[in-house]
């Protein structure tokens, strides 16, 4: 556990351009966001909802040709005018980062044991105090064999050997923050629940905050407290997880949990789906976001953007309709 | 999203193939770097002057005029003469042709025989590709200028044995490179579609793998240009390629290099054109290595 | 005809090295069988699903069955009437027309430099068949899919997911095949737009009475779409049966291992979940006796010792000593 008790991260109307050869897209757009000490949030959104470029912004790996606006405040630190050196060392002691590819963060030519005892540099341990520490650490996240795997290289891993390497190595600095971006998009169903249950239990007993972003609406289920959605750049909901998934307010909230075949109790051959794409986000349109592929879009919707509503702490809708569409 | 030009057999008669549409966009991304901008202006000079150096050349450049030998530059010879009265400026104008004419055919030759064994090698029976490799081995671990002089002291010199000695030490290089390539490109899911489909592998290794490697030969070749340029100069220099009167960067330098004493302007004026050539060839071959890198990518 | 595709012993072999390598290095294993001995049948106009997690072998089946991998001399696979598995290259060219995959990864699945359009006419050009009108194919495949004709002048990498995954099966339908093998139909789409590839195959189905085999590892599609399911592990069948049955009561102990992991997407969800210890053990060094018993929550001593014989219940099929009896759900 740190010393100073964390104060959470929190972004206050984040936006970000990319300047393309086409023009400028505008990949996120006035976004808010909590993540209490100790709460796990979960980011929702499907493909160019902006999650990659929230998770980039927030982490200070953002391409060149990204133009950021808006606050981030890890710990009321503004992490956006950190310099390079100040946020490198944040990265490696306060926030961690799990990826959805281990093979990004694991380097394939040093063995796991080599890069498990590496990180450690900054903590004031001796040799083998490191590498008791790494195998420790290992046994926690139910790699078996620990001590052979420390000679390991992450080419002889299985995919789901990897991805518990990957955490081992995030949380061996009992950082504040776990950002663990789409952990488990490349791993089987059975491997899931494994890392599901796993990161509840290391979440409970280090106490850090995760900010999770996944597509798989089960895990966010299972793990996160609070529930962000977002879609083509916006937050078009948020709320605790059970707002989320029992009392969804926004029309793409509940439209995308009709879609999951898991959530659909009787047998059909015609699945649902939400007609359309995501729109061009060269050119933002006037009205609401999401208005071309609502079902109950009306003409309000099309030519006024929504209000962000707060119907609660933490409580937000994003939707003309929002309220009509609750007491319904 | 290849900023070079990719050429594909026109086998179907659906969709035209955009392939020549996309020149003009392609240039535009070369020049757009300093550098390859440049280079790409050198390369333009070089063809240029390849091409119409016969009429651009102000003198004969086998006009012998003993009583204006060595001459500094002057208005009537820019580059001055050489150790003959030769106008030296004719000399280089000319003798670019003759550079243009062995980079493009040893190059084209090597690239056509390198892309047959490639392919072969990378998409055929592995005991193929075993005979293959070590085909290209042993060609490759000749030493080029020993063996050029080796096949010259056979065949005696000319322009045709100067290109058939680079053309066989150099097809390896594109042979291996196209056979990683091939490699690399054999198990990806489109090639597999393709088998799925029922395409000939012939098929297959020409119409679908080839054209998605060979932007790689392109940067190959480009920066290959430079090399036999030099291979070529430099069996000229030695007296074993062009053969006299005929000029060629080699010879001017050859030449003089008897001479340097006299005049240094001989000796620049091989030399410049060189040197420029290699500095043109290389960035525009790295340009084009930049915009072919998907890392270096940053545009989405 | 009582099935389209009938398999019998297929085993897919692949070399680690040679037998003279492993000899050197003390190995006692040269090669894996990535599918080990793989008996199954398809009705034609049927949705047969193939279940199973990275490793299974599920990918590789559907490989050899479309003459992509090949199969030991001992595997038959008999497709609509003739063994393919034994026919030579030449025939099984002309056979292939009968057979389509669909592949997993959309965009990758295409050619980079082709056009939609030059694309959808690899199938007819690659067998010849230039007397058609190229054009006109392409439009009606385009149509056949949902898409517009002036896609046909568009590049792979300017695709959604989507829009891909329907050029690849227009592709695959270009020849008019009785079969269309989906590998992982729905891998790498978002959940909003999954329903839309599965219920253009089912509509396609529907209208040209195709038979449709899925590759798979999302039980979750599987109950919605597929009639018959059978669920791999290591290579090997372990149980099979209508989709209906194996879930409202499995026989296996995997099968009801993976019925149980998914996650629900509901907060307050009861999750009994059994969990299988381990991982799955490596194709060069199969555990003996049944190959699960190392992972089995309820292995006894006979099963490490002794291989089950196949239980056959009615259309369900599975090899167990001690199956799950009880109707109990997933």
């Amino acid at each position: 556990m740190t010393g100073n008790a964390f104060k959470g991260l929190n972004v206050r109307g984040l936006s970000v351009d990319y300047q393309t050869a086409s023009g400028k897209v505008h990949a996120l757009r006035n976004v808010d966001l909590d993540v209490p000490a100790g709460a796990v949030v979960g980011i929702v959104g499907e493909s160019g909802c902006g999650k990659s470029s929230l998770i980039s912004s927030i982490i200070g790996q953002a391409p060149d040709n990204a133009q950021i606006s808006g606050r981030i405040d890890f710990n009321h630190q503004s992490l956006l005018e950190l310099p390079p050196d100040r946020m490198r060392d944040l990265m490696g002691q306060r926030i961690s980062v799990v990826f959805q590819d281990p093979m990004t963060s694991l380097n394939p030519i040093r063995s796991i044991g080599r890069q498990m005892i590496d990180i450690q540099y900054r903590t004031g341990r001796g040799r083998a105090e490191k590498r008791e520490y790494a195998i420790e650490m290992l046994k926690k996240v139910g790699v078996s064999d620990p001590a052979d795997r420390m000679n390991q290289y992450a080419f002889q891993l299985s995919g789901g050997m990897r991805q518990r390497v990957s955490i081992a190595m995030a949380l061996m600095a009992r950082p504040d923050l776990l950002i663990a971006d789409e952990p488990t998009t490349a791993l089987d169903t059975t491997l899931e629940v494994q890392i599901i249950r796993l990161l509840k239990e290391l979440q409970k007993e280090i106490g850090c905050s995760i900010l999770l972003v996944s597509h798989h609406l089960g895990m966010i289920a299972e793990l996160c407290d609070y529930v962000v959605v977002l879609y083509a750049g916006e937050v078009a909901e948020a709320g605790t997880v059970r707002d989320i998934f029992h009392h969804s307010l926004h029309p793409y909230t509940r439209r995308l949990l009709e879609c999951d075949p898991g959530l659909i109790e009787k047998v059909t051959r015609r699945l649902p789906t939400i007609a359309g794409e995501i729109p061009n986000l060269l050119q933002i349109s006037p009205g609401c976001i999401f208005a071309p592929r609502c079902d109950c879009a009306q003409q309000a919707c099309l030519a006024r953007r929504p209000p962000l509503l707060q119907l609660g702490p933490g409580r937000r809708v994003a939707c003309h309709r929002a309220a009509e569409l609750d007491a319904a | 999203m290849a900023a070079v030009v990719s050429w594909r057999f026109e086998t179907s008669r659906v969709g035209i193939s955009g392939t020549l549409g996309r020149i003009p966009a392609a240039l535009r991304l070369v020049t757009r770097s300093r550098l390859g901008a440049f280079g790409l202006m050198i390369v333009v000079a070089f063809i240029l002057i390849g091409i119409f150096g016969a009429w651009l050349a102000p003198h004969d450049p086998n006009a012998i005029n003993v009583r204006a030998r060595l001459a500094p530059p002057s208005w009537t010879n820019l580059l001055g003469t050489d150790q003959l009265g030769r106008d030296i400026l004719s000399r280089v104008l000319v003798g670019t042709r003759v550079s243009l004419l062995v980079a493009l055919s040893s190059i084209l030759l090597a690239a056509a025989l390198g892309i047959l064994m490639g392919l072969a090698s990378g998409y055929g029976p592995r005991w193929l590709d075993r005979i293959l490799i070590a085909i290209f081995d042993t060609v490759r671990s000749f030493p080029t200028l020993m063996f050029g002089i080796a096949v010259i002291a056979l065949f005696g010199p000319s322009i045709w044995t100067v290109i058939a000695i680079i053309v066989t030490t150099t097809f390896p290089i594109y042979a291996r490179i196209v056979r990683t390539q091939t490699m690399a490109i054999k198990n990806t899911e489109f090639i597999l579609a393709e088998r799925s489909i029922g395409a000939s592998p012939v098929r297959i290794a020409f119409v679908h793998v080839l054209p998605n490697i060979v932007g790689q030969l392109f940067i190959l070749a480009s920066m290959d240009v430079p090399v036999v340029i030099m291979i070529e100069s430099g069996l000229s220099f030695l007296g074993l390629g062009i053969r006299p009167p005929n000029a060629s960067w080699g010879t001017i330098l050859n030449d003089g290099y008897a001479f340097v004493r006299n005049s240094p302007w001989p000796v620049i004026a091989g030399g410049v054109p060189l040197i420029l050539t290699t500095i043109g060839f290389t960035f525009l071959g790295e340009t084009l290595r930049d915009l072919l890198d998907p890392k270096l990518r940053n545009e989405r | 005809m009582k099935w389209l595709v009938e398999i019998v012993g297929l085993t897919v072999r692949f070399p680690l090295m040679s037998r003279f390598m492993a000899r050197l290095k003390g190995r006692d294993f040269h090669e894996i069988d990535a599918v080990a001995d793989v008996s199954l049948t398809i009705r034609p106009g049927e949705t047969y699903a193939l279940v199973g997690e990275s490793g299974s072998g599920k990918s590789t089946l559907a490989r050899a069955v479309n003459g992509l991998v090949e199969p030991t001399p001992e595997s038959s696979i008999v497709f609509n009437g003739r063994d393919v598995a034994a026919m030579s290259p030449a025939n099984f060219k002309a056979y292939r027309r009968q057979m389509a995959m669909v592949f997993q990864d959309p965009v990758g699945s295409l050619s980079p430099r082709m056009t939609v359009g030059d694309q959808l006419a690899e199938p007819f050009v690659a067998h010849g068949l230039r007397d058609r009108d190229l054009k006109a194919e392409c439009g009606r495949l385009l149509d056949m899919v949902g898409l517009p004709p002036d896609f046909a002048g568009r590049y792979p990498h300017e695709l959604s997911g989507g829009q891909a995954r329907r050029v690849g099966v227009a592709r695959a339908l270009a020849l008019d095949p009785k079969l269309v093998i989906a590998d992982e139909p729905t891998a790498g789409l978002d959940v909003s737009i999954q329903g839309e590839v599965l219920n253009l195959l089912n509509e396609l189905q529907e209208r040209f009475g195709l038979t449709l085999l899925i590759i798979t590892h999302n039980l979750h599609i599987v109950r919605h779409v597929a009639d018959r399911t059978a669920i791999m592990y290591l290579g090997r069948i372990v149980e099979e049966g209508p989709t209906d049955r194996i879930f409202s009561a499995p026989r296996h102990h995997y099968t009801r291992a993976l019925l149980s992991a998914a996650p629900e997407p509901d907060p307050d969800a009861v999750r009994t979940r059994i969990e299988l210890k381990g991982e799955v053990p490596s194709l060069a060094r199969r555990p003996d006796g049944c190959e699960f018993h190392t992972r089995c929550p309820k292995a006894q001593d006979v099963c490490a010792t002794e291989r089950p014989e196949e239980t056959t219940d009615g259309e369900r099929r599975y090899r167990c000593f001690f199956p799950v009896l009880h109707e109990e759900s997933g």
